[in-house]
């Protein structure tokens, strides 16, 4: 899931992200749901990371503070002197995304966007302290944002896999359901399709045939 | 003497396998996602609810008594005794939680959550109290993190019972 574009604009700082490599396999019927929520997931990842005061961006790591002028300025106004990059909550509240085919383009639209490229300074341009909240061309999410991409796909998968009762029917053994299962999940390890099944309303169609002892 | 013996594993339906469900280690386990990821996304000023986002924020940080909100940031703490409510039970006999603010609260806890979560107006009609919503309604779901981590203890909960269930 690398960032193959920037767009940085008046009214868009954006990063498109290309998801094709991690939605291999996935049934187009449930490609646009999986992307709305790791678009989501993407959002909530950046407000819970900028809270923080650090990036959601690999290698990128803690904010530096604020200058002590700038500091004293938010502190009397928000009551926070947090490098947060929350002054009014404009421009984190216009942080959003959109789907498109395996992409998701994600970044802050809207009249805020230059500020957003003067913290993210994709552009180049910015003089100010880079606190990337948008990942740079090359540049990808912190590891544990892209193990959530995965769990979220995994649990998709899940609640939307579909079998029909011939194919459970003729399950007698731990291989063959696992056999069956990598039709849904590819070639996942057996813990993490045991997790996404039990942890999902997948575990109920199982249950039905009396398979959930073969897991 | 040591007497080896193998026993038949057949649930026949998640009744069963609900049945031997350990109630102490799920409430346990969905008590920390109440804690560690439910709580620690509002003191962040960030709902739990999926697609609901940053909490609006304070007008007037400054209005609330003494120096107890020191940011205009919202985190729904002021006393403590609304979070220090939001917990998560399990329901006897099933595999299900029940994660909120339940019946049993104080009516000022269960006024001050109905007003926090849907806000409130004034008599003319202007936003008093912002809606922001800590706890999901019917269709609604937590986010992506917490939905995550309720699937795992979900999974987690139902693999000890399912252990306990092959080695009776």
């Amino acid at each position: 899931m690398e960032t193959i574009r920037n767009k940085t604009t008046g009214s868009e700082t954006s990063a498109t992200i290309d998801l094709a490599e991690e939605l291999s396999g996935v049934p187009k019927a449930i490609k646009a749901e999986i992307l709305d929520s790791i678009g989501e997931l993407l959002v909530e990842r950046t407000l819970n990371a900028l809270a923080s005061e650090r990036s959601p961006v690999e290698g990128h790591g803690t904010f530096k503070g604020l200058s002590q002028e700038y500091k004293k300025l938010k502190q009397s106004e928000t009551g926070s002197g947090k490098a947060n990059l929350d002054l009014t909550g404009s421009m984190i509240n216009s942080i959003d995304f959109n789907v498109s085919g395996n992409k998701i383009t994600i970044g802050v639209f809207g009249e805020d966007a230059p500020k957003a490229d003067g913290h993210n300074n994709l552009s180049g341009a910015s003089s100010l302290p880079t606190r990337r909240f948008i990942p740079e061309v090359g540049e990808s999410y912190t590891s544990d944002i892209k193990q959530l991409i995965l769990d979220e796909i995994r649990s998709k998968k899940a609640e939307n896999a579909d079998f029909s009762a011939s194919d459970l029917n003729n399950i007698e053994t731990k291989d063959e359901l696992y056999a069956l299962l990598s039709e849904v999940f590819g070639d996942e390890s057996r813990s993490k399709v045991k997790e996404a099944v039990l942890g999902t309303a997948m575990r109920e169609l199982l249950d039905e045939f009396d398979l959930l002892k073969l897991l | 003497m040591k007497l080896k013996v193998n026993f038949v594993f057949n649930p026949n339906d998640l009744k069963d396998i609900a049945a031997k469900v350990d109630e102490g280690y799920m409430q346990q386990q969905f008590q920390y996602i109440v804690d560690k990821e439910i709580k620690d996304s509002i003191s962040k000023g960030i709902s739990p609810v999926r697609g609901k986002r940053s909490f609006a924020k304070y007008k007037d940080k400054n209005k609330y008594p003494g120096d107890k909100k020191q940011s205009n940031k919202p985190n729904l703490k002021l006393t403590g005794e609304l979070l220090d409510n939001y917990t998560a039970r399990t329901v006897s006999g099933e595999i299900a939680v029940t994660i909120g603010i339940h019946s049993d609260a104080s009516d000022f806890v269960k006024t001050k959550a109905n007003a926090n979560q849907n806000g409130t107006k004034t008599k003319g009609g202007e936003v008093a109290i912002a809606a922001r919503p800590f706890i999901i309604q019917e269709g609604e779901e937590f986010n992506s993190q917490i939905s995550i981590a309720i699937m795992k203890a979900f999974a987690n909960v139902i693999s000890k019972a399912l252990k306990s269930m092959k080695g009776r």
